[in-house]
């Protein structure tokens, strides 16, 4: 096992919210049961008093959950040193790829997940009478899993690590000509996609902003009729996301590093430490629309309808700022 | 209104942090002293000179190639293990050519190692062969 500084906070951070996510699965599971089958109101309300402490650990657990995505990889760059052939977060990912693959995967479904379990619980702590408390009794049983399943493949991904064990570099991945994102390219823009993978992602992420701002217009109007656009847009998002992220190879990385031939993003990290901030901008603008429709399809009802709207817009507006920061980062990099 | 002040003064400040992040870069240590490309680390040769001057190259290529064009008043070669990104004497470290490129510009095909394990691991797993140290003065 590696042990750094940050291991040690990762660490405590993924033990401590795995117990917790256990017994939070455990009783939010046992509220919901106990409420389902009409339980009367004097049942709920009950419930609802019993499970003030239940939703406050759960809103401590989770916010912390939504920090140890980006401590992970701060984790991962600080056992660079230790690990001989690394220079970069992905050779470290080399040392257990299977696991790195699992948790790489957890880390970004437990962060939407868990950024609409919060987004509920906001909204129906806005209401009177909390007519969302059943909803959000379930969904939270749901998150609890996993947020449990992610902090234990955590705890053992970071204790499976061995010092000196022996990884390839980015180079020898990265840089050959059949590397995965140049075949897609190729595959879908033809050989020559050089020129049109920039346009095709400065098109891309435009009309998703186009696409964010219709829907947060309708939202903030009259009536507010947007399901179709911000439907479109959370759909739009996923494609918008894989061309971002083949960009960011193919592209974006080397004109950031200055180095034509090197296309890892992980390098990008390192040699230019805003460029994380840019990734992050990209991660929450793209997540943005799929925030929004998550909270449409699971907070509507009559007493949240005005609330909704405004969140929804909220969630838009909140798109186009972080889709328009990660855009006029990366374009200052490659005006400069 | 409040809200359109949020949005210019996150796009500024994205900006800011992306414009002083590209003025603070150090491109010049970057370049190669022959072709001047952009050097990355784990593949550089330096060539340090008898007047105290230092040539920093992108490949063992470059290098090479900068010795046999007449380059003169050589002190000493080191050459970069691409596994550590440890810096070593070329007499002491294994050369593999591979198909494995470092550099399109320059087609570079040479790697440096400081394990021979590691340099017989490589030239087996991407068809190469060790070669004698390029950089021996007769």
């Amino acid at each position: 096992m590696i042990i750094t500084p940050y291991t040690v906070i990762t660490l405590f951070i993924a033990v401590l919210t795995g117990i917790i996510a256990v017994i939070l699965f455990v009783s939010s599971s046992r509220v919901y049961l106990g409420l389902d089958g009409g339980a009367s109101d004097t049942g709920r309300t009950e419930a609802e008093n019993r499970s003030y402490l239940l939703l406050l650990l759960a809103k401590v657990v989770l916010y912390a959950k939504l920090l140890s995505w980006p401590l992970l990889y701060v984790t991962l760059q600080s056992y660079v040193p230790y690990l001989p052939g690394s220079m970069c977060i992905f050779g470290v990912t080399q040392a257990q790829p299977a696991l790195s693959g699992v948790i790489q995967i957890l880390k970004p479904l437990s962060f939407l997940l868990i950024g609409g379990w919060l987004l509920l619980n906001r909204l129906d702590r806005t209401t009177e009478t909390a007519p969302l408390f059943r909803r959000k009794i379930l969904f939270l049983s749901l998150v609890s899993i996993l947020v449990a399943a992610e902090s234990g493949a955590e705890v053992a991904y970071l204790v499976g690590f061995e010092s000196q064990a022996d990884v390839g570099c980015c180079t020898t991945v990265f840089d050959l000509p059949d590397r995965k994102t140049a075949l897609l390219s190729s595959s879908i823009l033809g050989e020559g996609y050089g020129p049109y993978l920039l346009p095709l992602y400065y098109l891309s992420n435009l009309t998703l902003v186009g696409l964010l701002g219709l829907a947060y217009r309708r939202l903030s109007g009259p009536g507010g009729r947007a399901a179709g656009v911000l439907g479109a847009a959370a759909v739009f998002s996923l494609l918008n996301s894989a061309v971002t992220a083949v960009a960011a190879f193919e592209k974006i990385a080397p004109e950031v590093m200055d180095l034509p031939y090197h296309h890892c993003i992980y390098c990008m990290w390192q040699y230019a430490p805003d460029s994380a901030l840019a990734t992050a901008f990209a991660i929450i603008g793209n997540f943005s629309p799929l925030w929004a429709v998550l909270i449409m399809l699971t907070g509507r009802h009559p007493e949240t309808s005005g609330h909704l709207q405004r969140y929804a817009a909220n969630l838009c507006f909140l798109g186009i700022i972080t889709i328009g920061a990660s855009l006029a980062m990366v374009t200052v990099h490659l005006l400069f | 209104m409040k809200r359109r002040y949020t949005a210019a003064a996150v796009l500024v400040l994205s900006v800011a942090v992306a414009l002083a992040s590209v003025i603070f870069k150090d491109r010049s240590a970057y370049r190669c002293s022959y072709d001047g490309n952009p050097i990355t680390p784990v593949y550089e040769v330096d060539i340090r000179l008898r007047d105290g001057g230092l040539l920093r190259f992108c490949s063992v290529s470059c290098a090479i190639a900068w010795l046999r064009e007449g380059g003169e008043g050589v002190e000493a070669v080191v050459v970069t293990d691409e596994v550590s990104g440890e810096r070593l004497d070329p007499a002491i470290a294994y050369f593999v050519e591979s198909d494995v490129v470092t550099d399109r510009a320059t087609g570079n095909r040479i790697h440096v190692f400081r394990e021979r394990s590691t340099a017989v691991a490589h030239a087996r797993r991407h068809s190469g062969r060790l070669l004698d140290n390029p950089f021996t003065i007769p």
